[in-house]
């Protein structure tokens, strides 16, 4: 018996379920007995189910409340005829068109000049910058076949010859997960270079995140190399499933852990675990170019906080971070504020 | 048992605006009267549960019907009409609203009502909660939650449906949902105790001071 299905319902549940709707509103369908037979079945449940009652009735006598008037309704309509006729009669007065043949042989120009730029080298010379912008997550195949999924609001650019040098060079700003190719003829080296350390790469799969003063290398498959900026340091050979974590003068290994976590913004998520409050913050205006003002005071609960974030939507981010931090947020243009 | 009960209620409806659909598709403009009925209504509704401005809806509605007037009905390949009418309608108006020009005009996209709206009673003498108090509860959720609660009770969409109209993911829609819904009840119940609690008690104290008054009136 399907009945079943409302055992472990609860009054919100019940009001919101269309079939439980129907049989409260509309008592001569054919839901009818869903009610009464819901009492017979869980008669413990007798007060959820009225209150329950209670609130399907209201609301739908709140929406019936918000119906429009029959003036409004035949006004709309006769706007829209009227506005239908006018801007009829606009469009037979067509706009400034290109003369057809006049259209064709801009076209053709365009496409020779392109095609030049792009034979002559300029498209390659150009294109040696791969940038992403706000809330984009970008994958880009390199010349050598390595492939690198660019975080919002972060570049790579390509250092160096790329058709003949022995070494491969990139400079990253932002956040990138890489899948570096393995040459194996040359053995050339596939080198990261961050604020923080470089990386040093045979051929493997690692994530690389350099936020504000701190570098975060998670290495998932294959063997790395970290060379630290100060001479004082030996560099770090690091393992898979190794996290390092650099800070101005601190340098933290930590293993075994989970590579799916640090992988999240790949599928447009990000995880707030690692992160103070203020980092999340600063995440946040960063991934989206938006400014955040926080008018509240942050809490413990706020800075022990565990979830993931969307990268990808604001309307999104904006819910799941009132959920997960139990607050609301206000947004007027390029600023939100949280109360 | 309620199982098919439910799939026909709900392909019932489905299939109505799919019939409105398919005849404006195939007669144009001159089945634009029929769209209009089956959808203004329920796009006004929608409109004022995202923003409290009814001229702004209206406005909004006009130019959602202008649209889809303006392009060829035979070369628009739109599954589910309504979902598609809800889209264009909470875009125009979220964007409008957000615009510079209308800045002024809905600095809030959404200011609670203060004005008493009428309705005749219903049939079973049910009315208790004046309905201008429970426009103000309803005023009161975000307004995320209130549109969500729109979707879902009225037009009965699912989860999934209403995180496509809206763009956000499903699990966050449910979850918005049910709060809305227990926020709703939360409100109501005040208001509904607190009523019950003082109606007998206004009768009373006009049923005590009646003999009072008349004493006073025949005095004078």
């Amino acid at each position: 018996m399907r009945l079943e299905k409302y055992k472990d319902f609860e009054v919100e549940d019940l009001a919101l379920d269309p079939d439980f709707k129907g049989s409260i509103l509309r008592p001569e369908s054919r839901q009818t007995d869903l009610y009464t037979a819901l009492l017979e079945r869980f008669p413990e449940k007798q007060v959820d189910l009225s209150d329950a009652r209670q609130l399907v009735f209201h609301l739908e006598r709140q929406y019936q409340a918000q119906r429009p008037s029959a003036e409004d309704k035949l006004d709309v309509y006769q706007n829209i005829v009227q506005l239908r006729q006018e801007r009829k009669s606009q469009k037979s007065r067509k706009p400034w068109r290109l003369n057809g043949w006049l259209a064709v042989a801009a076209s053709f120009l365009l496409l020779i000049a392109g095609a030049a730029w792009f034979f002559t080298g300029g498209f390659w010379q150009e294109n040696r910058l791969y940038q992403t912008t706000y809330s984009e997550v970008a994958d880009y195949t390199l010349p050598d076949g390595t492939v690198v999924s660019l975080n919002a609001n972060s570049s790579l650019k390509l250092m160096g010859d790329w058709g003949k040098a022995e070494q491969r060079e990139v400079r990253l700003e932002g956040e990138a997960y890489f899948k570096v190719t393995k040459k194996e003829a040359t053995n050339a080296k596939f080198v990261v270079h961050t604020n923080g350390p470089d990386i040093e790469v045979l051929g493997t799969q690692f994530n690389v995140n350099t936020r504000a003063g701190r570098t975060l290398v998670m290495l998932e498959e294959g063997k790395i190399k970290l060379i630290s900026k100060s001479s004082v340091q030996e560099p770090k050979i690091m393992k898979e499933r190794q996290l390092a974590d650099y800070q101005a003068q601190k340098k933290l290994i930590r293993s075994d852990i989970d590579p799916a976590k640090y992988k999240l913004w790949l599928q447009g998520y990000f995880s707030v675990d690692e992160l103070s409050f203020d980092e999340v913050i600063a995440e946040i205006e960063r991934v989206y170019g938006v400014k955040v003002q926080l008018e509240i005071a942050v809490n413990h609960d706020m800075s022990i906080a565990k979830g993931a974030l969307p990268t990808q939507n604001l309307e999104e981010l904006i819910l799941t971070f009132e959920t997960l931090y139990n607050v609301a947020i206000a947004q007027e243009d390029e600023t939100l504020y949280i109360r | 048992m309620e199982q098919p009960a439910k799939q026909q209620a709900k392909t019932a409806r489905k299939a109505i605006d799919q019939e409105v659909w398919l005849r404006y598709q195939a007669e144009g403009e001159d089945a634009f009267p029929g769209l209009y009925e089956a959808f203004f209504d329920r796009l006004f509704i929608y409109g004022c549960n995202i923003v409290s401005d009814e001229s702004f809806v209206k406005d909004a509605i006009q130019e959602v019907f202008l649209k889809l007037l303006e392009r060829d009905p035979k070369t628009l390949e739109i599954q589910n009409i309504s979902s598609y009418l809800f889209v264009a309608l909470r875009n125009y108006l979220r964007k409008t609203a957000y615009s510079n020009a209308n800045k002024q005009r809905h600095q809030e996209l959404y200011v609670e009502r203060k004005e008493k709206i009428e309705l005749p009673q219903d049939q079973k003498g049910n009315e208790l909660i004046p309905i201008d108090i429970l426009k103000q509860k309803m005023d009161q959720l975000p307004d995320r939650q209130r549109e969500i609660l729109f979707l879902r009770f009225f037009e009965g969409y699912d989860y999934k449906e209403i995180s496509q109209v809206m763009s956000i993911n499903h699990q966050v829609v449910r979850n918005y949902a049910y709060r809305g819904m227990k926020r709703l009840r939360r409100n109501l119940e005040g208001v509904f105790h607190l009523f019950q609690a003082w109606v007998p008690l206004i009768f009373l104290f006009s049923a005590s001071i009646e003999p009072f008054a008349k004493y006073f009136l025949g005095l004078i």
